[in-house]
């Protein structure tokens, strides 16, 4: 008898709550419209004639990622960092792996190999998303998929073979973080010395900011300036972190 | 041709529907993960039919694989069945 | 005009999240409550890429080599949703961790998950 009226409740309140979400939705304009917002970041992504307002990237996800909306991308970045320092409070000074014996040479190169094509791939993604889909966060969880793999099918014990525990893969993490953090204050010194204006995080020149990190690579091919070595320490940050947050949920109970 | 991949979106977006309806009712949290890795798969299959490759690539690398991963390690510590 | 094909989108997505706020708030297991808001974040997510989408022959919002911008500005999708969504799948799928460390403890320190359980313990 409870359980009956229990769920004609439920049915009733998903029908109320849905009929109040679907009149909130259908207040936004309709598919097929973009904001004018949009359109500006489409227009002047790659545009050659407007190049005090370009990104020079060529993916216009990746032009608003890290020049267009870089600021909020970084306080992402900061989110993310506080939630794997959020999982290391709960089992924080048990973070020790021991090595584990046992395994054939088969397994073990097999895995090595297998491993070393997913990482390739990862940083594929990663360093070919000027033009291609794909980026920082995309290639970190790629590169946190190989680890996990890795753990679930050998064991925890093998990381210390590939020459990964918990500190050096929080030493990575914070390697990615630096690389952030370097390339976002470089403007700022750059103005400090020179007296000329730039901005934290600023990533080509402005016609009243004439700092600018350089957009073609010296083999001719394009890079958007900063974008993606700052891609390439944003898939470091999130790769690691998914691995320290998997390898401190994975501990045994008699190890803590 | 357009109205044929509109309803094709249509189509997945019910059947996510009905995977997180069984996700709520069901009782075995084991078969909730797989159900939700499944609704996982049809959320970026619709993500690139209505263009979106970059949202695609990390959905398929993040909402399906580590996150499986993270609720089984979860579950095995906490026991299957929900009372 | 209520199109099918433009607006039941929209009411599919409000479906799943409202079925997942339903979860989140009466169910009583910890860990069904965690699956809930790991689906309510999809469901968001879907509402964003499909508010961004645009009819006709639209294309990925990737410039194709030589294409003049002011055509690609009027008819790629927009990127603004896409970039909010690259990065709320991340931090939600952070958010899942910390919670499952959570649920964890919770078990570790009660022995259930289950909060009616939890507050007759608390009595």
């Amino acid at each position: 008898m409870k359980d009956w009226r229990a769920s004609i409740l439920g049915v009733f309140f998903i029908v109320l709550m849905s009929s109040i979400l679907t009149y909130a939705f259908l207040g936004y304009p309709g598919i097929g419209f973009v904001r004018p917002l949009g359109e500006f970041y489409l227009f002047n992504t790659y545009n050659f004639e407007n190049q005090s307002w370009w990104s020079a990237s060529p993916n216009a996800v990746t032009g608003l990622l890290w020049d267009y909306r870089g600021y909020d991308t970084l306080y992402e970045t900061m989110v993310f960092y506080v939630g794997i320092a959020a999982v290391a409070m709960f089992f924080e000074g048990h973070a020790k792996l021991r090595k584990t014996g046992g395994m054939t040479v088969i397994v073990r190169s097999s895995a090595r190999l297998i491993f070393v094509f997913i990482i390739t791939s990862a940083f594929a993604i990663t360093i070919f998303s000027i033009k291609t889909p794909g980026g920082g966060f995309q290639g970190g969880s790629i590169m946190a998929i190989a680890y996990i793999a890795i753990i679930v099918s050998l064991s925890r014990g093998f990381l210390p073979e590939m020459d990964l525990d918990v500190e050096k893969a929080h030493l990575a993490k914070i390697a990615g973080l630096a690389l952030i953090a370097g390339l976002t204050i470089v403007p700022v010194v750059y103005s400090l010395a020179s007296g000329s204006a730039a901005y934290a995080l600023q990533n080509l020149p402005k016609a009243w900011a004439p700092f600018g990190y350089p957009t073609f690579l010296g083999f001719a091919s394009l890079s958007g300036g900063l974008i993606i070595p700052i891609q390439l320490g944003e898939m470091i940050h999130v790769g690691m972190g998914f691995t320290i947050m998997f390898l401190l949920l994975t501990l045994k109970d008699k190890e803590d | 041709m357009i109205e044929m991949i509109e309803l094709i979106i249509d189509l997945l977006l019910a059947f996510c529907v009905v995977l997180t309806a069984a996700i709520v009712y069901t009782k075995d949290l084991l078969l909730a993960i797989v159900l939700s890795g499944a609704e996982g798969v049809l959320v970026a299959t619709v993500f690139y039919l209505l263009l979106a490759p970059d949202i695609a690539l990390v959905q398929v690398a993040a909402g399906v694989g580590i996150s499986t991963a993270f609720f089984i390690v979860g579950l095995r510590k906490i026991g299957r069945r929900e009372e | 005009m209520f199109s099918t094909v433009g607006q039941l989108p929209y009411v599919l997505v409000a479906i799943m999240a409202s079925i997942c706020i339903y979860a989140a708030l009466f169910k009583s297991n910890l860990f069904k409550k965690m699956l809930a808001i790991f689906l309510m974040t999809d469901a968001v997510n879907l509402l964003f890429i499909i508010q961004g989408y645009r009819l006709g022959n639209a294309i990925p919002p990737i410039i194709p080599p030589g294409m003049d911008p002011s055509e690609f500005a009027s008819i790629a999708v927009d990127p603004l949703a896409h970039y909010f969504v690259v990065t709320a799948v991340v931090i939600g799928l952070a958010e899942v961790a910390t919670l499952t460390a959570l649920i964890i403890y919770t078990y570790k320190h009660y022995g259930t998950i289950e909060t009616k359980k939890i507050k007759e313990l608390r009595g």
